[in-house]
């Protein structure tokens, strides 16, 4: 040991620095996978996109649009292929890139009210209406529109945009000064020890034991099986909840085996340095 | 034994390390852990939710039309139950009775609000129905028409008494603190028409008979 001369205290300083190695790699890990997960536009489009979500909405928004037909002397299979799966699509991502631009959150309709118009005007010329209100029509278009916009719209969504993008920028921040403090504890652990198997000892200590704290939370949830116990009314909101929180938590079991990784990898060179100084 | 222990701290100190971590997590989380239940209790459920359009049916016809029934042979609807029938001679009327007025009970029936009574009850009974379906029909009602609901623990009847053409908002359309049994229908208004109005046809009727649920509180 260059600086410290103490084997003991030695001793329990690398302990402490290897401790707060672990830390910090834990804080910055976690950080990053969630700045990467849920905080992301693209992470969540993919989750939507693997999940059955698109689908089920459209069906949901059908069912719902069905039940204002049955009150509007609409013949039930007005609305059977209605709902167009491209334009539910668009809206969402539109809705989405709002979202994380941190700009107002709503729903533009005008397409979903042309298209319903003009489906309304053929269906009278096909059954031969001439007596339809146009007071009335108009008002069922907006409260088709309404329920269409409050379908689009992701619930908990619009109440967590603020805190959402307050939290992405607070974690890229925690993960930058957290990845700083355990690089910096690395190269205090590697450089100022004279003895390169047990600095790499200590670090396998700190990557190891991070491997095993991130691999706990995914390890209770798949195994308690609590996932499956999601209970969100709406069929394409659990769907998608489901599966952006399976991906997190897969995430975080992926850092975990690279930490796994680099700690076999320490245990090798470990072994290796050890060797050379049993040698000389 | 040097190299025994060495071989064994590269077991242990991992483990140790992340059981104070583990220690120090569960002291932060502790404190919050009632609002932490709370918050998971909304959206964790034991049961798996039926997303089908499917509902339970837990009417089969009695024959007691009598005075009362006790509260304990009484199955209390759930909602989107089937619980019931209701019928108006003279019309076209003739529904599955629900309870709760949602997708499910409207789209297969007619449906009690949740926040007026059951039959029996000696309350406000606030039935919803579409007028494009199981409804359509009360555009023929008429004054004096008795309205017909079957149910499990009784069979009821109420003779139309008025109908009205309200607006959706009117409060003073239906009274759901009314202090006797009276039976409300509405639907959307004008009937056959194309489109949406702000406009409900209600029907009011007054109970004749059907037995009173007795030993509600006790």
């Amino acid at each position: 040991m260059k600086f410290i001369k103490n084997k003991t205290v030695g001793k329990i300083l690398y302990i402490i620095l290897s401790f707060i190695f672990s830390v910090c790699l834990i804080a910055c890990s976690i950080c990053s996978v969630i700045r990467f997960t849920v905080f992301n536009k693209g992470f969540i489009l993919d989750c939507l996109n693997s999940s059955a979500y698109y689908t089920d909405l459209c069906d949901e928004i059908t069912d719902d649009l069905m039940n204002i037909g049955d009150a509007s002397g609409l013949d039930k299979s007005f609305f059977e292929n209605f709902v167009d799966e491209v334009l539910v699509r668009e809206d969402i991502q539109k809705y989405l890139e709002d979202f994380y631009a941190g700009k107002k959150l709503t729903v533009d309709t005008t397409n979903f009210e042309e298209n319903l118009d003009e489906a309304l005007q053929k269906y009278q010329s096909d059954n031969n209406i001439t007596d339809a209100s146009k007071k009335s029509i108009d008002y069922f278009i907006s409260e088709a529109a309404k329920i269409y916009a409050k379908n689009v719209e992701i619930t908990y969504f619009s109440v967590l945009q603020k805190t959402m993008l307050e939290y992405r920028t607070n974690f890229t921040i925690y993960a930058i000064i957290t990845g700083v403090i355990a690089l910096t504890a690395a190269a205090l652990i590697f450089f100022t020890n004279e003895w390169k198997h047990k600095a790499v000892r200590y670090l396998y200590y700190g990557v190891c034991s991070s491997g095993l704290f991130i691999i706990l939370v995914p390890a209770v949830v798949f195994a308690s099986g609590i996932l499956q116990k999601i209970a969100i009314l709406s069929r394409s909101l659990n769907d998608m909840y489901t599966t952006v929180l399976n991906s997190l938590f897969i995430d975080m079991a992926i850092c975990a085996a690279l930490m796994f990784v680099i700690s076999a990898v320490l245990l090798v060179l470990h072994a290796k340095f050890r060797k050379k100084v049993s040698e000389s | 034994m040097k190299k025994r222990n060495n071989k064994l701290s590269l077991i242990f100190t991992p483990i140790v390390f992340c059981l104070v971590m583990c220690l120090a997590v569960a002291a932060a989380v502790l404190p919050k852990y009632d609002k932490l239940s709370t918050l998971a209790g909304m959206f964790i459920s034991d049961t798996q939710i039926d997303y089908s359009s499917a509902y339970e049916n837990i009417f089969v016809p009695t024959k007691n039309s009598g005075d009362t029934v006790n509260a304990k042979d009484v199955e209390f609807p759930g909602v989107n139950k089937q619980f019931g029938k209701l019928k108006i001679k003279g019309t076209k009327v003739d529904a599955k009775l629900f309870y709760g007025d949602g997708t499910v009970p409207l789209r297969n029936g007619v449906g009690i609000y949740g926040g007026s009574f059951i039959p029996g009850y000696g309350k406000t009974i606030l039935v919803a129905g579409h007028n494009n379906t199981y409804f359509n029909g009360l555009k023929k009602v008429k004054k004096g028409d008795i309205v017909k609901i079957n149910t499990s623990y009784g069979n009821y009847e109420y003779k139309v008494t008025n109908t009205a053409i309200r607006d959706h908002k009117d409060k003073k359309a239906y009274d759901l603190e009314a202090d006797h049994e009276n039976l409300i229908l509405y639907t959307c208004y004008p009937f056959d028409s194309l489109g949406l109005t702000n406009q409900r046809f209600f029907v009011y009727a007054e109970k004749v008979k059907g037995p009173k649920i007795v030993g509600l509180y006790e």
